[in-house]
């Protein structure tokens, strides 16, 4: 086992990472730009070092300067956390090279993977469905190709995420636009304007299997998770086990989760997203090639450590269980988002001081988060806060312990999603679990005035 | 009283444990305390117009590359742009430049030592 781990990351994850090492007995490093002097991860770590000033590209994403931090404490093993550098194939080489092991998958394996149109001639090859689309990558013929497919379909960039060129286009006279359009959005978004096609499924849900393998055959897919609580593709609230999932369903998307995991030769823990379709059929969307945000959902739900299991996997060692285990559910958990944006404007950025913090407890509770009472949110970095996380026997249950911890988070001097979330779990559409990606859209429409 | 007789007082008083004494006569006289004057502490800090010279990145810190001349010295005068001394980490080594003129004060670092962003390595005395 290690006995130092760098942690390639800032806020609640890299907290999180600290608090694995430290249980685990192994020394931590914190990273840190000189906009998060404050952040709670560089008090609680072992060691600390500034890497550089508050925009991303000269810290958190600098290679170079990373590696330096890495060398300089003699630290053995690198934690990308999530965003960043944590699925960038050639950081992955270069802490290899340094002698330090990334943990997490192989690079070739986040090559092959992070590429969308390569992850999905995989998954075809792996007999994983995948939602009909064009085959690989766009060529001139795209007209062609869009009417063979079927519309309305989707444009969707190769190297894309976060919602950059991805584009919906109904009307076959629209598609030369709009692939324009998407092409110069990837273009400057990734440095690379390939695109593809997909069939436009109009009720999808988003849901997604947790997967962890050792390299030696071992493969766990764990329950499910429901994300698609969304707000132009950005998750707000994820739940396991998934209301719209049968344990029909369940078993099919574990099994297409471990053939893809297997044909890809992936190692660690990842998780393979899905488009769930309202007749129960299920699409292959991607490969996340690193821990998620969204991960302590799963750990609730299992009553496993993701990122113990993590550490343990990039240190060499098997998987300690099998794929009965890693199937079961032992409660219900609900995560939230808790942002540092205005709901009520559009979900504008809300940086500043917080003055006073409150946070919630008591059973089935859990917070994940590096801020305090006086903490600064730099303007530099996304807007999430904190994670509340809750879990109960059953899905009613957590709802309502869910808006009984909102009701107990009080947070003073910015504006946070908290209102939004409680409004989320008082909707009968919610409650019903009744609900597709465009749930939010919906809900935030303007409500028609009340007839008195 | 003249000099040799106020030096007379002096001498005898030093051989006694008397810390202060007062003398007057017709409206004349002395006085003198053996007392030591409370004195204000020397600032540690150098004077006020300093500027610091942060470490450009993340690395081990060197007055230059292997084999080629130290550049700096504590005392030395230094104009806008001159280096210091380098960094090496992954990647090229960065360079360790002057902020400004001046005189190179307080040098905070030496060759070997590991450095973090931001870490001031050398004050210059801008003269201004």
């Amino acid at each position: 086992m290690f006995t130092k781990i760098l942690i390639a990351n800032r806020s609640e994850i890299a907290v999180r990472v600290i608090r694995a090492c430290r249980e685990m007995g192994i020394r931590s490093v914190a990273v840190f730009s000189e906009a998060d002097r404050e952040s709670l991860h560089v008090r609680l770590a072992d060691e600390a070092v500034c890497i550089g000033p508050g925009p991303a590209a000269a810290s958190y994403l600098n290679v170079d300067t990373v590696l330096s931090a890495a060398k300089v404490t003699g630290a053995e093993a690198v934690h990308p956390g999530y965003g960043f550098l944590a699925e960038n194939a050639a950081f992955c080489k270069a802490c290899g090279e340094a002698g330090l092991v990334f943990i997490g998958p192989k690079p070739e394996a986040i090559r092959r993977l992070g590429f969308k149109s390569e992850a999905r001639d995989l998954a075809r090859k792996a007999g994983v469905p995948i939602v009909p689309g064009s085959a690989g990558l766009l060529a001139a013929d795209y007209a062609a190709e869009a009417a063979k497919v079927g519309f309305p379909v989707m444009v969707k960039a190769a190297a894309g995420g976060g919602g950059k060129g991805l584009r919906l286009v109904r009307d076959p006279k629209e598609l030369d636009a709009q692939v324009r359009m998407a092409k110069a959005e990837a273009a400057a978004a990734f440095k690379d304007d390939s695109i593809y096609l997909e069939k436009f499924i109009e009720h999808p849900r988003h849901v997604e299997i947790q997967v962890a393998a050792d390299g030696v055959g071992g493969i766990a897919a764990f329950p499910e998770r429901d994300c698609t609580v969304q707000r132009r593709h950005q998750k707000l609230i994820e739940e396991s086990p998934s209301p719209a999932v049968t344990p029909e369903i369940r078993r099919r998307m574990q099994d297409a989760a471990r053939s893809l995991v297997k044909a890809a030769g992936y190692t660690n823990v990842g998780t393979v997203e899905f488009l769930l379709d309202t007749d129960g059929s299920f699409y292959f969307m991607e490969v996340n090639t690193r821990l998620q945000v969204e991960h302590p959902v799963t750990e609730l739900v299992t009553g496993l450590d993701l990122v113990h299991l993590q550490i343990r996997l990039a240190a060499g060692e098997k998987l300690t269980f099998g794929q009965e285990r890693a199937s079961e559910i032992r409660c219900h958990a609900v995560e939230h988002r808790i942002n540092a944006e205005d709901p009520a404007h559009g979900f504008a950025p809300c940086p500043g001081t917080i003055e006073s913090l409150a946070l919630p407890g008591g059973p089935g509770v859990r917070v994940d988060t590096h801020v305090y009472a006086g903490y600064t949110v730099p303007s530099y970095y996304d807007s999430l806060i904190a994670k509340l996380i809750v879990s109960a026997p059953d899905r009613d249950a957590a709802i309502s312990r869910g808006l009984r911890a909102l009701g107990e988070f009080a947070i003073t001097g910015i504006k946070t999603t908290i209102p939004f979330h409680r409004e989320v779990l008082g909707h009968p559409l919610f409650r019903g679990g009744r609900f597709d990606t465009r749930f939010i859209e919906a809900m935030s429409a303007p409500k028609q005035p009340c007839a008195i | 009283m003249d000099k040799k007789e106020l030096k007379d007082v002096m001498d005898w008083a030093r051989t006694t444990d008397l810390v202060e004494l007062e003398f007057r006569r017709d409206g004349h006289g002395f006085s003198f305390s053996k007392r030591p004057k409370p004195q204000t502490a020397v600032c540690g800090f150098p004077g006020r117009n300093l500027a610091a010279v942060p470490s450009p990145g993340v690395g081990v810190f060197q007055w230059n590359t292997p084999g080629s001349p130290r550049l700096a010295a504590e005392g030395a005068q230094v104009s806008a742009g001159t280096t210091l001394g380098i960094v090496e980490g992954a990647g090229t080594p960065k360079k360790v430049e002057a902020p400004c003129g001046g005189i190179l004060q307080n040098v905070c670092v030496d060759a070997g030592q590991t450095v973090q962003y931001g870490q001031p390595l050398f004050f210059i005395d801008r003269k201004d």
